[in-house]
């Protein structure tokens, strides 16, 4: 039996959605930035279809921040200095070194910035927005170089932040901002897959389905080392996150995270496919990836309550 | 060091009349809460009915509950059979430890937490945003959200007594002198005193949770008699502190308590490699691609 000292920290579906769809946002961009690097000519138009998805989303990211938390006003004490925190210097921003969540805050501010340009290139592209020296700025390797980085410090910062805790499961192994960042990656990914299904870029379709094995096979490789160093701690944890029915854990786990998160990609999408499956089908793919990552949200945010009930 | 304050709980001499928590509760204005019948499954859940296994009705801090007097009620040698010989009730009033690194404070995103003159931990109401990051943070469950101000609470060794040079509330009701305020040098001088003559009455069980002052001792009754103890350093130490009788996990306390903060670079490292990594996977699919249509030309053309 577990023996937990901790309170857990309540967090409800708000911040499971805002994360979810943070880590959308984040792996959107870094696709598109992929695409930028790795990808031709006949892929630009999936980039640029892309390009439209991250800002959006981020713009939702703090409503829902908000809605759970209740006081719309006191937010911006994440980022500015509430002039009743004396103790922290007089500087007017606020910044503990210390906090993943300064950390993630301040990387979504700066990742919206470049998430905003993304979506200005798309308009230019579309023909909706004439801007000249638009382009080479957002197409510019340094740019789109730093807009990767903090897109990736964006999808992976949540999973650092409830590694720096006390809790049961979050706290027992290094790997959460690892496997947070690849699920991020993933969701970007099957976003991308389903963009380029309903386009009929068959060869980016090709590319895209190639690396949403590649990351599922890696993510399912982390997946069973982070499920081993649960085991390593033998406090319960693993127990908590994969037999736990407490607030459903465990089959949200199992069927969602490790079945469509991680199977269906890996036995539809590699080279030698194990389910054939019709190119039709990519966009169904693609959306039971994107439940799957949900799911290990879902799985992972609510596993460290099962382990305080159990 | 020597204006640090703080608190030495002496478990040994408590009787769990709870005047510290009735203390608590009147000098911080915190409304009574009469249990509620267990009957209701929200309030079991949240710690607010009557607990039904105990005496103590409280059960558990809260955002209402600063201090709390937790009952340990060890009837009989095994508390598994009906052997109902040989009970013992051991007593502590627990409350935050306000400890000298203190998990909470580090990562409040906000500076809502502070490190006080005194060295206590405070809270300021009107900068915290409720984000609950320093709930899951705490080693020792001290720190509660509560739900109607939107906002976390605890014990803030009552600040605004100490600013007018009083001690604090609850050391100021206590009865037997369980709870004791000062500066944390002279009650560590006097908490090594109190083990040291309870050793020489016989009463090896006792030991210091909080800070390591050299002592250690054998439990003498209850179900871990015979067990080895000695004095437990944690978090860098806690300004407020335990004389108990039994092992810290007994109490509710984590042997080992620790800062979350020991995760924040290897957690951060690894984030940092995967991505590396994603991102090679990322541009091997598209090579792969570029060596399939390569393939299929040279196919086509050797066809041809």
């Amino acid at each position: 039996m577990p023996t937990s000292y901790v309170l857990p920290p309540e967090w409800e579906w708000p911040i499971t959605l805002a994360l979810f769809i943070a880590g959308i946002a984040s792996g959107a961009y870094a696709t598109m930035g992929l695409i930028h690097f790795a990808g031709d000519k006949s892929d630009q138009p999936v980039a640029h279809r892309l390009a439209f998805i991250p800002l959006p989303l981020m713009l939702l990211v703090p409503l829902l921040l908000i809605v759970d938390l209740g006081q719309p006003g006191r937010f911006l004490n994440l980022l500015f200095r509430s002039s009743g925190a004396v103790e922290r210097g007089p500087s007017p921003f606020m910044f503990n070194v210390n906090s993943p969540m300064n950390w993630g805050s301040w990387a979504m501010v700066f990742f919206g910035a470049f998430a905003a340009l993304a979506f200005a290139d798309a308009l230019h592209h579309s023909g909706r927005l004439r801007v000249a020296w638009l382009e080479p700025i957002s197409h510019n390797i340094v740019v789109l170089g730093v807009g990767e980085v903090l897109s990736l410090v964006v999808s992976g910062y949540s999973g650092v932040l409830v590694n720096v805790t006390n809790q049961g499961v979050w706290s027992d192994t290094w790997l959460m901002g690892a496997l947070f960042v690849f699920f991020s990656e993933l969701s970007g990914m099957a976003v991308a897959l389903i963009l380029s299904d309903r386009m009929k870029a068959t060869r980016t379709s090709s590319a895209l389905r190639l690396a949403l094995f590649y990351g599922a096979a890696v993510s399912g490789v982390i997946l069973v080392v982070f499920l081993a160093s649960l085991a390593a701690q033998q406090d319960g944890s693993l127990a908590a996150l994969v037999v736990s029915f407490h607030e459903f854990v465990a089959p949200v786990f199992w069927i969602g995270a490790v079945g469509l998160g991680l199977l269906v990609p890996l036995l539809t999408l590699g080279p030698r496919r194990v389910i054939p499956v019709p190119n039709a089908s990519l966009s169904v793919i693609g959306l039971l990836v994107l439940v799957g990552v949900l799911a290990f949200r879902y799985a992972m945010f609510f596993s460290a309550i099962s382990f305080v009930q159990s | 060091m020597s204006d640090l304050r703080g608190m030495f709980v002496d478990t040994s001499i408590c009787t769990g009349c709870k005047a510290c928590q009735v203390a608590c509760k009147e000098w911080n204005e915190m409304a009574p809460g009469v249990p509620l019948p267990m009957e209701d499954e929200a309030a079991v859940r949240e710690h607010r009915a009557f607990t039904g296994n105990s005496y103590d009705n409280t059960s558990h801090l809260s955002a209402t509950n600063w201090r709390h007097v937790k009952f340990i009620e060890q009837i009989g040698p095994d508390p598994r059979s009906s052997d109902r010989s040989d009970p013992r009730w051991l007593m502590m009033s627990d409350s935050c430890k306000h400890c000298v690194q203190a998990g909470c404070l580090e990562v409040c995103p906000t500076g809502a937490l502070y490190r006080t003159e005194f060295g206590s931990v405070d809270i300021h109401q009107d900068v915290c945003i409720g984000c609950r990051y320093c709930v899951g943070a705490c080693p020792f469950g001290v720190i509660a959200f509560n739900n109607r101000t939107g906002r976390v609470n605890k014990c803030i060794l009552c600040q605004d007594r100490l600013e007018i040079g009083m001690g604090t509330a609850c050391a100021k009701a206590c009865p037997t002198s369980s709870l004791v305020f000062g500066t944390v040098s002279e009650l560590q001088s006097m908490a090594s005193d109190r083990v040291k003559l309870l050793h020489s009455r016989g009463q090896t069980d006792a030991y210091i949770y909080g800070w390591d002052l050299g002592n250690s001792g054998k439990i003498t009754a209850g179900p871990n008699k015979g067990a080895a103890v000695k004095d437990v350093e944690v978090v860098g130490g806690l300004n407020v502190f335990y004389l108990l009788l039994d092992k810290p996990e007994v109490y509710g306390l984590p042997a080992h308590a620790s800062l979350p903060q020991r995760n924040f670079v290897p957690s951060a490292g690894v984030a940092l490699i995967s991505a590396a990594v994603l991102g090679v996977t990322g541009l091997a699919a598209f090579r792969r691609r570029r060596m399939d249509e390569n393939a299929a030309d040279q196919g086509g053309s050797n066809a041809n």
